[in-house]
């Protein structure tokens, strides 16, 4: 593997390109093997794998190079018809675009590219000698296949050559001998200088000589870097035409969007945080002020100012957070892939259905989501959908359904996974939990059957009673809920037994800003997200007191027809030294459709925080330990800390 | 011929040194609020905002089993650089930085080693005895916490 004298920038743009590429593949692969033998699927592998054979032979990555010319060879044959698209020949695609993502992995790290390509390079050969042999047979008729051709040729040349018209005009007359040329790039060759005429020089060519002999009548010519040359066949000589008019309106379109450093944009919504965080302990100074100096002229023009940066803020904030949200589709394209090897590997026939991938979430939140995704995939076609016959059996399809789809919902994205297999046994969890010690009868006896399902969340728990190299690699779900716990989203579980399960993951849109109360409880500050949060009621007034039921330990709020249990902030925490509660608060909020009355001393009022990240020291043998109820701390325009309250972790510790 | 230097700290009645490449910054404490956490580790003091960072801060005496002091004017917090993190060490007080032989460090006493492991040696100087201080162990923490 040769870098040297390689631009940093050239490889970026080449493992941006390449990346591309392979995910591109893949997802043709899919369509095609899903019966959609779609010629146009096959045009497009063709061209990524051609266009990664290229640019990795100028790159200098020759194992890539080889492979994805092997690969090639394989789809030439396909693509005129001489072979047929069969199970084997998908897994050897399936397995080349794994290796080459496998050297695109090693060249990203800067690792030597040690993939071991000579077995699927055999494979690939076996499979073209196989149909060789075919075609050989055929080839006794005369008439069964067309001798002359038209190629593409495309020729680099070596960075430092000069007068290159000259070396085209050369390489033009040598090919006339042997055939007739249709079409070049850049057409008037002879008049463009060398400086206008970059490395390529492309060639539409029509003969009836072998390649080798193309190649040979080529090579003659010194200083060429590379040379390659592709059959095209009538039909797809026009579409290519075709292809390359398109390509170029979509050029045309490409050039109002640019491409910027992630990290640029991260220091922006850094600053904008900061600003906000400003912003907002401005307004409390400007309130001050006003009281201070109420018919002050001066005043009215800050408040004036003051209003206006708040509304820049609010838009500037929404741009930024705009720039940083993908499409869901980065993530949801992998699944197919997974789904279709895991479904084979199970021998369970399974389809995945994907709905809302356009859907939009911060990039930050993005990439998390991959691993709980993941496994909850996996979870469902190992545990979840039944076997065939199991299916038929109970009379359902034989083919299992797999549902992945997402939705925005207000400032929220809500991603569920539902399955139609056999669904949780909540009998079967609760034999778990006592059979693991995680909880003792009693308490078993004293949860709803909701509460029992999400045992499956807590460590140490697993239902596979058998270890399979699927989903029992000694991690259970309980990753998957401190992964959508440290996202600050929630994760809920629907079951019915025998029909299926749903996962839903609601997230928020974006990790850093968001809007909350900010209440006091001593000298600790907490926050409050806002969209858990229902109704705000006061104590003090004899009535809401009235509602409120003790029952032994527990407090009953009654609340709109409904019995919800309350939890004082300052016991739950520990926080010593309780006042009188005649001036507080009642916080209703809703999580994962249950409520819960929070009774909070003060409440200090609404506003937007900048949430910064304590993950870096919590959890398990992290020196904050396991802050369960924490989910990140934010810093008020005057400096304070505030905690920001995970509800959904507060309500459950509370439950058990 | 092998100085290092170490910043010098008191806790009780006795000095403790740590390597002067760890450190960060000194602050005193009337400048700095400490923001309690709740349902924190016992040894875990707050956490304070420096400068928009979040650092949390171990009180080096619950850390190391000794009597809980008030914090007075002589209180410190050292800002170290621990696993790419910054986190605070509340001390009684910081004495000086000074310059060691590492030949003077006695790396082998095994006997203190196995009950207090963030002892790495002691420093042997004159009628002066300090112990050196491995930052990084403090601020690691057991599964049984």
């Amino acid at each position: 593997m040769n870098t040297d004298g390689l631009d940093v920038e050239d490889l970026c743009l080449f493992l941006e390109e390449t990346k591309e590429q392979i995910e591109k593949m893949e997802e043709e692969l899919l369509k095609l093997e899903n019966g959609q033998e779609d010629e146009e699927s096959i045009h497009c592998i063709f061209r990524m794998v051609h266009s990664i054979k290229g640019s990795s032979a100028i790159m200098g990555f020759e194992k890539m190079t080889s492979l994805s010319h092997a690969l090639e060879n394989l789809l030439a044959k396909i693509r005129e018809k001489e072979m047929h698209i069969d199970l084997s020949v998908m897994n050897i695609s399936f397995y080349a675009v794994d290796l080459l993502r496998e050297m695109y992995t090693n060249i990203c790290e800067g690792t030597e590219c040690n993939t071991y390509i000579d077995d699927i390079l055999e494979q690939i050969n076996h499979t073209l000698r196989q149909d060789k042999s075919h075609k050989n047979a055929k080839e006794e008729h005369p008439s069964a296949k067309e001798v002359s051709s038209t190629h593409k040729i495309e020729i680099v040349f070596d960075e430092d050559v000069e007068m290159k018209c000259i070396k085209a005009f050369q390489i033009n007359e040598i090919l006339s001998q042997i055939g007739t040329i249709s079409k070049t790039t850049p057409a008037d060759f002879i008049q463009v200088s060398d400086e206008n005429f970059g490395d390529t020089l492309v060639m539409l060519f029509y003969t009836e000589e072998e390649d080798e002999k193309i190649y040979k009548q080529i090579h003659s010519i010194s200083q060429l870097k590379s040379v390659s040359i592709k059959k095209l066949q009538r039909d797809t000589l026009d579409k290519m035409n075709e292809g390359e008019k398109i390509q170029e309106n979509y050029i045309s379109k490409e050039k109002s969007t640019i491409r910027v450093d992630i990290n640029k944009i991260d220091k922006i919504l850094n600053l904008v945080g900061e600003f906000i965080t400003d912003k907002e302990n401005l307004n409390q100074i400007s309130l001050h002020l006003k009281k201070v100096y109420k018919n002050d002229v001066q005043i009215h023009k800050l408040l004036n100012t003051l209003s206006h940066i708040n509304l820049i803020g609010t838009q500037l904030q929404d741009i930024v957070m705009s720039t940083r949200m993908l499409p869901l589709e980065n993530i949801f394209k992998r699944f197919p892939r997974m789904v279709r090897d895991l479904s084979l590997k199970c021998n369970k026939e399974i389809d995945l259905i994907i709905e809302g991938s356009e859907t939009e979430i911060d990039r930050g939140i993005i990439e998390e989501l991959v691993d709980p995704i993941t496994h909850l995939l996996r979870n469902a076609i190992d545990h979840g959908i039944e076997e065939k016959h199991e299916r038929i059996q109970k009379g359902k399809k034989p083919i299992g359904n797999l549902k992945l789809s997402a939705k925005s919902e207000e400032r929220h994205v809500v991603i569920t996974l539902s399955d139609d297999g056999c669904g949780l046994d909540v009998n079967k969890i609760k034999r778990k939990v006592l059979e693991k010690g995680i909880a003792t009868e009693d308490k078993l006896n004293n949860l709803s059957d909701k509460d029992i399902l999400y045992y499956i969340f807590e460590p140490g728990f697993s239902t596979a009673t058998k270890v399979s190299d699927i989903s029992g690699r000694g991690v259970g779900l309980d990753v998957v809920k401190s992964n959508i716990r440290q996202l600050h989203g929630m994760i809920d579980i629907q079951t019915d037994k025998g029909k299926g399960t749903s996962f839903i993951i609601k997230l928020p849109l974006t990790l850093a800003i968001s809007q909350a109360l900010i209440i006091k409880e001593q000298e600790y500050t907490f926050a409050l997200p806002v969209y858990n949060i229902i109704e705000i009621l006061r104590i003090k007034n004899s009535y809401t007191d009235k509602r409120i039921h003790k029952v032994g330990e527990i407090e009953i709020f009654h609340w709109r027809e409904e019995a919800i249990p309350l939890i004082r902030v300052e016991q739950y925490f520990k926080i010593d030294n309780l006042l009188p509660t005649n001036k507080a608060s009642i916080i209703i909020v809703a999580v994962a459709e249950r409520k819960f009355g929070f009774v909070v001393n003060k409440i200090v009022k609404e506003q937007q925080i900048v949430i910064k990240s304590i993950g870096d020291f919590v959890g398990q043998n992290k020196l904050l330990g396991n802050l369960e109820d924490i989910s990140g701390v934010s810093i008020l325009g005057d400096g304070t800390l505030a905690y920001i309250m995970d509800i959904s972790s507060v309500s459950r510790n509370f439950n058990q | 011929m092998d100085q290092n230097q170490f910043v010098i700290f008191v806790l009780e009645d006795e000095e403790y040194a740590i390597d002067i490449s760890k450190v960060k910054e000194i602050n005193r404490l009337k400048d700095m609020a400490i923001y309690k956490i709740p349902k924190a580790p016992y040894y875990i003091e707050g956490m304070i905002n420096l400068r928009g960072t979040l650092v949390p801060i171990v009180n080096a005496r619950k850390k190391l089993g000794m009597d809980v002091y008030e914090i007075t004017k002589r209180s410190r917090i050292i800002v170290v650089n621990s696993y790419g993190q910054e986190v605070g060490l509340l001390v009684d007080g910081v004495s000086c930085v000074e310059e060691f032989d590492l030949s003077c460090i006695d790396f082998s006493l095994d006997e203190i080693k196995t009950k207090s492991d963030y002892i790495a040696g002691v420093i042997h100087e004159e009628k002066r005895m300090l112990f050196y201080i491995d930052i990084e162990k403090i601020f690691y923490v057991e599964q049984d916490l």
